[in-house]
């Protein structure tokens, strides 16, 4: 069981971290923040009840899944993910990761997950498929077709 | 390989982090806290029972035609924290009956102007069902500006609950004017 008044520590401690995974599920900053921030008030609902070393599983599962949820409605996220006017949103997308954004936006959203999860989160197959409640088989699929997707595209980028 | 990719993707344009930790703290609390009041109050409930539903029912006023409440505008005075509200009560202490926005402005600080965009965050919450409020559709929204008889919140901060402008005269607030 976590122990409440260790929250704070545990949230700012992770909290840059999830950004990054929700970055990488969503393909932009203020929703990854919107995503930490509703998944910290989750988390901290549950926290009495949460094993310590569960707690970046119970986090990735939430994120994983309020970002699937925002690609699949855009209309919502239109509404309420909108950035806030006192920071600009940076016009400019850094070149030389623009290409990996752009073929990252190609994926269906839970090809995306399977491939964060994966390989940057570095969650074994059982596990991807545990955090997204679906099959191995179908986190074995999705990331050998987001793979794929990735190659062809990024090859193609770098030969133009 | 897939991870030095992965990790390209964050490229240099990563802004820092906005969120306040000691707010998402205090929210939760709260809520966890009002969860708990609820559970109380649901043992009452069912001893009191249709007691105390009669007195739910006059805590939750119903707009209808009938309201004499007189519909008055007013501009919020506090701009950095708006509410969330479950149902047209402002004295309500049931669990996440009312739910703090405006911890994250996305400004140094963490503060910016909520109110302007506040409706439009409180019908993501009902549609996403943010807070367990399980609504299969968003209601109509008003904003209305609370007054010191609003328990739990800031005065003069901008409510927005499920109804128009009558719920606002019906619960003697004026209705936000959410101009600057």
């Amino acid at each position: 069981m976590a122990d409440r008044a260790s929250f704070t520590d545990v949230a700012r401690d992770r909290a840059p971290r999830w950004r990054r995974v929700s970055f990488l599920l969503c393909g932009d900053w203020a929703l990854a923040e919107d995503i930490v921030q509703v998944t910290l008030l989750r988390l901290y609902k549950r926290w009495h009840r949460l094993d310590p070393a569960g707690i970046d599983a119970y986090a990735r599962r939430v994120m994983a899944r309020l970002a699937i949820d925002a690609a699949r409605r855009p209309h919502r996220r239109a509404e309420v993910l909108t950035a806030p006017p006192e920071r600009p949103r940076p016009d400019v997308v850094p070149e030389d990761s623009a290409d990996v954004r752009a073929a990252l936006d190609t994926l269906g959203p839970r090809q995306r997950a399977v491939l964060v999860l994966r390989f940057y989160c570095d969650l074994s197959v059982a596990d991807t498929a545990k955090t997204l409640r679906v099959t191995e088989g179908t986190v074995k699929s999705q990331s050998a077709r987001a793979l794929a997707t990735l190659r062809t595209l990024l090859t193609e980028g770098a030969s133009s | 390989m897939t991870r030095d990719l992965l990790d390209r993707a964050f490229g240099s344009d990563e802004p820092p982090l906005g969120l306040d930790f000691e707010a998402i703290a205090a929210q939760g609390a709260r809520s966890v806290r009002r969860r708990a009041r609820l559970a109380l109050a649901g043992t009452a409930a069912v001893v009191a029972g249709a007691a105390l539903g009669a007195v739910a029912v006059l805590q939750h006023p119903q707009v209808s035609p009938a309201s004499s409440g007189q519909i008055t505008y007013a501009k919020p005075n506090d701009r950095e924290i708006a509410y969330c509200y479950h149902t047209a009560d402002i004295t309500s202490t049931a669990p996440s009956q009312h739910v703090a926005a405006g911890i994250n402005g996305n400004s140094p600080n963490g503060r910016g102007d909520i109110a302007v965009r506040i409706k439009d965050y409180c019908a993501t919450a009902w549609r996403d069902d943010y807070y367990e409020w399980h609504s299969p559709t968003v209601p109509p929204l008003v904003a209305c500006v609370l007054t010191s008889q609003a328990i739990e919140v800031q005065a003069g901060a901008v409510g927005v609950f499920p109804g128009d402008e009558r719920t606002c005269a019906a619960m003697g607030l004026p209705v936000a004017d959410l101009s600057r």
